[in-house]
């Protein structure tokens, strides 16, 4: 019988960190309620536990790497230690240390400071941490529900606010719908395999091939619950309400760290264990890829709350990023990865630049709220233009070399009709992200309130948007890192 | 004449219980019944997972059915704590009240 | 300088004016703070550092043509899959830079004074500034790549100076227009790089052209097809040239130095720069020809009947780019790049003579509201003058042996008569519509409302006469005057005599009695007829005070045409997101309680169905997954 070595004390690591630290921030929070300025330990106290987590993922690649493995399986086969997990990883705690960064003043002007925030951004990161590495469904499921219900509470945490109330309930509430959808797919796949190993799966799949019932309908339920992670149309619908209820910070946490950790799975799911059912897959997802690129840039177009914007726009990038899988080929695997790192950066900076728009008495919430960021803020008007380009896939910025990358691997494949439907969806987003740029240096301000740009706030959007440009205009180290982490050649 | 129960007729059992709590989760207004039908949905998977296990002979099913269990208990009782919230704010529990998120 | 070579301080060329840029950007409110005293600092560092980015062009440009193959090439890192970055400085980039580095110069000077009255020039010497560097690397880039990056960079410096005033709603639509329009000719040319990057495996010149060598003719076709679109949109040919009139909204020296002289001419750098797949790819040669033709004749036509002196200058450019254009098709690289060169200067010339005019006249564009102004405006009387003989091509001005070398190259395409002809009666409107402004504006009595008119200081004319003197020197300094095509010089003199005279009856010695002129030049007059008729028509409407921006027949049908798409698609996409807006708030809000009739079939059984917001959701969600189930399982 296994038991609990060494090596699987290494491959858990990350997550037992994780655990301990949202653990440890509970009872923290409850002893130190009446210490002056105690928030702000609880905060560095979590910074610490992302710190330590990174020294443990880095301490995992350099042991994978001296042994010369590309991969390994530990915890009883439970999970694999891998390029994609990696990546997945590497990119969640980056985006968990901004929302950090980020949400301290945010949640001291709505009065909602409490430890449980960032408990449960750790709980989250803990469930993220086993979506990408998980190997086998049981450890997966778990994943992706403790990454969810992490999320529910996030999503409503300012529980006087109706909004937020409201959104975290139509999110939970389909949430756990798509849940039970992905679950039976599970168990009919463990139908199939008699296990619910992920490499036993993928042969037993193989060997029944597409035709069969089984296959579709686990196949087909899977895929759907997946493109609701993502928020990809037909499932997108929960994604603009949540977004807009959400707290900001939160909101740019679940566009970023949770759809990152969703695509891991979708990666590992589709072309890695049912690639032998490309045929069942790939229509599904090229509808769902052209259709969010149309609903989410169209439906953009006219709204002027500033999430529900950014929801659309993110629905539309998650289209995007499908195109990639679909394109399949190496340079689309990396046109994900390219883009997934991208996408991170410049969603980020984006919400970075909308926390602080939340003011003592305002909610920033709205396009006119940007009005004359261009006098008040000029900095800041001028960092969230770089990113609002990339976005919009311009050059010189990171968003340009994400699209460059997805483009070129559809030509490669042939698919010219989605490269051209995709190149006129670039044109489309380009107006309603020109239309940010317009309120902000186009209309006189209507406030002279300064934006709540806190040290962490004022990190965190340097960093990003900074990184955006390198990273347009020197790709070469930030990819070739990337490539090297995710194990995608060079 | 009986027949043999195999695990077809538990996956038509399941399927049954996946549609029912389906249809209620798109029918019913109250919002603690929705919830009630989501776990109608998880325990179809959960009674196709046994029968498979059972099926299979094999003993990764079942504790995966204890997994699903523990989950739908967290995801409900999470459920519960947000429609209170609601609740609260709102003084309702009727899915057709949340209007103020659209568009 | 003997035996040392400052060549790789080429990069100072566009890193000085990009350094003004980042100055202005970041220190630039600080100076310029005070919207009542404009401070004159971000003018003169600005002028500074194109000055000095001139000077080192032109040193570098020297030395390189001293160097055996008369070429330079920097080679950087790579930049990413296929993409190294270098510059390059050959005769053609070097021709580009020298142009863009010294008209820059001039214009920046001339702003300085001609920008005094407005509040924060930081952002407007800045945005020059930025152009001027992101033009440099786009003309010395050495790769495809590094040309896009400054193709886009332009575009976006245009964008912003165009909508510079943007307190005037027209400046800032103006702006958009042109930005977008240039996008969807850049997604072409975007798709058009990627196709040759993925071909070649590089996106260096060299490379693409020693692969190109070797591809199919579609293969080439294809991504000459792709450049073109890229070239149209920028350089604004027919039909994609509706954004530049538009793009007059922007401040003159503006217009002078990216609407006339460098930016629009960008398309023709391209081509020429491409011209290994041009001159493989005989149809899209004969298309740019066709193109260049049609672009000339209509825009000289509209150009004919516009009264705002800055959109005639606007269509004249057009004009003048479709005759690159021609001469880009029909192979004759070095006539384009020769028309570029002296249209630079006459061109640029004519736009800071007519801002002169502006600044006398505080503002005033309409050319039926000026008249006499030589007596008054002396200096720039006598530039406009020299800059009109080059436009309408009087022989020994520098327009005549560009656009003869122009049209002398035609015959050397199969059926060129064609273009030789429709060329020639191009040249002859462009002689009348050049001389009608100068006619109108200069001569005749007085018709503006303010008096007296002061000539404008030397900071402004001291560039102009500069300039005025490559527009007598230009067609003579480089060597590329051909004799022997001397019929055809002299029939052009003569067209460009002809056409000042008809501009000087028509418009200066009996503009009472145009009926009566009308019958005696029955064919071209009956031309012209009708766009008279129409500007009559749009003129009372302009005094009627309704804002009307086009001028005759021509203009109307084409912007009619061309405007309607562009509002008809950016309708269209309202719509469309209006539709979608409507179904969201159909599902979420369900008309489920407002039974619509429209929708009632749909209505009755969602409200059986009991459809809040939330179980839409779910029910799109549902009907999602079974669509895809029925589709598999009925397959």
């Amino acid at each position: 019988m296994p038991v609990f070595t060494g090596s699987d004390m290494l491959t858990l690591l990350p997550a037992i960190v994780m655990c301990l630290f949202a653990c440890g921030t509970l009872v923290l929070d409850v002893m130190g309620r009446r210490i002056p300025r105690g928030r702000r330990w609880l905060m560095l106290f979590g910074l610490c536990g992302l710190a330590i987590t990174g020294v443990s993922l880095w301490r995992q690649w350099s042991a994978l790497a001296a042994g010369g493995l590309s991969q390994y399986t530990g915890a009883q086969g439970a999970v694999t230690l891998d390029g994609l997990g990696f990546f997945s990883n590497a990119l969640v705690l980056g985006a968990t240390v901004l929302l950090f960064l980020t949400s301290y003043r945010f949640l001291e002007i709505t009065r909602e400071h409490s430890g449980e925030y960032y408990s449960l951004a750790l709980f989250a990161q803990a469930g993220m941490y086993f979506m990408a590495t998980a190997s086998e469904l049981i450890t997966l499921f778990l994943g992706l529900e403790l990454t969810s219900i992490s999320f529910y509470i996030l999503v409503g945490f300012t529980r006087v606010d109706r909004r937020s109330n409201e959104a975290a309930l139509k999110y939970l509430l389909l949430g756990a719908v798509s849940s039970g959808f992905i679950l039976y797919g599970f168990s009919l796949l463990y139908g199939i395999a008699g296990s619910t190993e992920l490499a036993d799966i993928s042969s037993a799949v193989s060997g029944r091939g597409a035709s069969d019932p089984f296959v579709v309908v686990a196949v087909v339920t899977i895929v759907a619950g997946l493109l609701f992670k993502i928020s990809a149309v037909p499932f997108h619908m929960w994604a603009p309400d949540a977004y807009d209820g959400a707290p900001t910070p939160v909101t740019g946490h679940l566009s970023v760290a949770s759809k990152v950790a969703s695509f891991a799975v979708i990666l590992r799911l589709l072309p890695m264990t049912l690639g032998s059912v490309r045929s069942l897959w790939e229509p599904l997802l090229i509808v769902a890829a052209v259709a969010s690129m149309t609903v989410g840039s169209i439906a953009a177009l006219t709204q002027h709350r500033l999430k529900r914007l950014f929801a659309y726009s993110s629905i539309a990038h998650a289209g995007y990023i499908l195109l990639g899988i679909i394109a399949g080929t190496q340079m689309g695997l990396r046109g994900v990865y390219v883009y997934l790192i991208v996408y991170a950066l410049m969603n980020l900076g984006a919400f970075t630049v909308l926390t602080a728009l939340h003011r003592h008495g305002i909610a920033g919430e709205d396009l006119h709220d940007l009005r004359g960021l261009s006098t008040t803020r000029p900095v800041h008007a001028a960092l969230f233009v770089v990113l609002l380009l990339s976005l919009a896939g311009m050059p010189p910025t990171a968003g340009f070399l994400a699209k460059y990358y997805i483009f070129t691997a559809l030509i490669e494949t042939r698919h010219y009709a989605l490269a051209v439907i995709a190149a006129a969806y670039v044109v489309v987003s380009l107006y309603f992200y020109f239309r940010l740029v317009r309120e902000m240096y186009m209309r006189p301000a209507e406030t002279r309130e300064p934006l709540a740009a806190s040290l962490g706030i004022r990190l965190s959007l340097y960093a990003t948007a900074a990184l955006t440009l390198f990273i347009g205009v020197f790709p070469e180290p930030v990819l070739r890192l990337g490539f090297r982490i995710s194990g995608v050649g060079q | 004449m009986l027949h043999a129960i195999s695990p077809i007729h538990y996956l038509v059992l399941s399927a049954l219980l996946l549609v029912i709590g389906t249809v209620g989760v798109l029918l019913r207004r109250n919002i603690v019944v929705i919830l009630m039908s989501i776990e109608l949905i998880l325990n179809a998977v959960n009674i196709n997972l046994a029968a498979f296990s059972r099926m299979h002979a094999q003993i990764q099913g079942q504790i995966f059915v204890l997994t699903v269990m523990a989950v739908a208990v967290a995801e409900a009782a999470v459920g519960l704590a947000v429609l209170i919230a609601l609740f609260r704010n709102r003084g309702t529990v009727i899915a057709d009240d949340l209007d103020l998120l659209k568009w | 300088m003997v035996g040392t070579t400052i060549l790789p301080a080429i990069w100072l060329a566009p890193g000085l004016p990009l350094l003004g840029a980042a100055l202005m950007l970041f220190f630039g409110r600080a100076i310029d703070h005070d919207p009542d005293q404009p401070s004159r600092v971000p003018g003169i560092v600005c002028s500074t550092l194109v000055a000095l980015s001139f000077l080192v062009a032109a040193i570098c440009a020297w030395q390189a043509l001293m160097l055996p193959g008369h070429r330079f090439e920097i080679r950087g890192g790579t930049w990413f899959a296929g993409g190294e970055w270098g510059l390059l400085l050959d005769p053609l980039s070097a021709e580009l830079m020298l142009l863009i580095a010294g008209i820059g110069t001039l214009i920046h000077i001339y702003s300085t004074v001609y920008m005094s009255h407005d509040a924060a020039l930081y952002r407007f010497f800045g945005g020059l500034n930025f152009f001027v560097a992101m033009m440099q690397i786009l003309v010395l880039a050495n790769n495809y790549l590094l040309l896009f990056a400054g193709w886009e960079g332009v575009g976006f410096a245009s964008y912003l100076l165009i909508g510079f005033h943007y307190g005037r709603w027209q400046a800032g639509v103006a702006g958009m227009k042109a930005f977008i329009i240039n996008r969807a000719a850049d997604a072409a040319m975007v798709l058009g790089i990627l196709f040759l990057m993925l071909k070649a495996g590089t996106a260096h010149y060299g490379g693409v052209a020693s692969s190109a060598a070797h591809w199919s003719d579609t293969s080439i076709t294809l991504a000459a097809s792709f450049l073109l679109v890229g070239a149209m949109g920028k350089s604004a040919q027919f039909p994609l040239h509706i954004w530049l009139p538009d793009a007059m909204e922007g401040p003159t020296p503006v217009s002078a130095l990216i609407h006339s002289a460098t930016m629009v001419c960008a398309g023709v750098y391209l081509i020429a720069r491409s011209s290994f797949l041009f001159s493989q790819a005989p149809e899209v040669s004969l298309a740019t020809a066709i193109i260049g033709t049609i672009t000339a004749l209509v825009a000289a036509s509209i150009a004919l009947a516009e009264n705002d002196i800055k959109r005639v200058l606007a269509y004249s450019t057009i004009s003048q780019i479709g005759f690159m254009f021609v001469a880009l098709g029909v192979g004759a690289y070095r006539a384009a790049l020769f028309h570029l060169f002296t249209h630079a200067f006459f061109k640029s010339l004519l736009f800071l003579g007519a801002g002169s005019l502006i600044h006398a006249l505080d503002g005033e564009q309409n050319l039926k509201h000026m008249g006499g102004l030589r007596r008054e405006m002396p200096a720039t009387f006598r530039v406009m003058w020299i800059a009109s003989m080059a436009l309408a091509a009087v022989p020994g001005f520098a327009g005549f042996f560009s656009k003869d070398a122009i049209l002398g190259e035609t015959l050397n395409a199969p059926n060129g008569w064609v273009f030789l002809i429709v060329g020639l009666f191009t040249s002859l409107l462009t002689a009348i519509y050049a001389w009608r402004l100068m006619f109108l504006a200069f001569y005749g009595e007085a018709r503006q409302s303010r008096d007296p008119v002061h000539e404008s200081p030397a900071v402004m004319t001291v560039p102009m006469y500069v300039l005025s003197a490559f527009c007598v020197l230009g067609g003579w300094v480089l060597p590329l005057i051909d004799w022997s095509a001397w019929p055809l010089m002299i029939a052009s003199g003569v067209i460009a005599a002809c056409g000042i005279w008809l501009a000087w009856r028509y418009y200066l010695v009996v503009p009472d009695r145009r009926a009566a002129l009308d019958r005696r030049f029955s064919p071209i007059v009956d031309f012209l007829r009708n766009r008279w008729y129409i500007d009559a028509l749009y003129e009372e409407q302009i005094l009627n005070g309704t804002i009307l921006r086009t001028a005759s027949g021509a203009a109307r049908a084409d912007e009619r045409i061309i405007d309607e798409t562009v509002n008809g698609a950016a309708w269209l996409a309202r719509q469309i997101s209006r539709v979608f807006r409507w179904f969201d708030r159909w599902i979420l809000d369900g008309l489920v309680r407002s039974s619509s009739g429209a929708v009632g079939f749909l209505s009755a059984p969602v409200r059986s169905l009991q459809t809040g917001f939330l179980q839409t959701y779910a029910f799109l969600f549902v009907a999602g997954l079974l669509a895809a189930l029925g589709y598999y399982l009925t397959r």
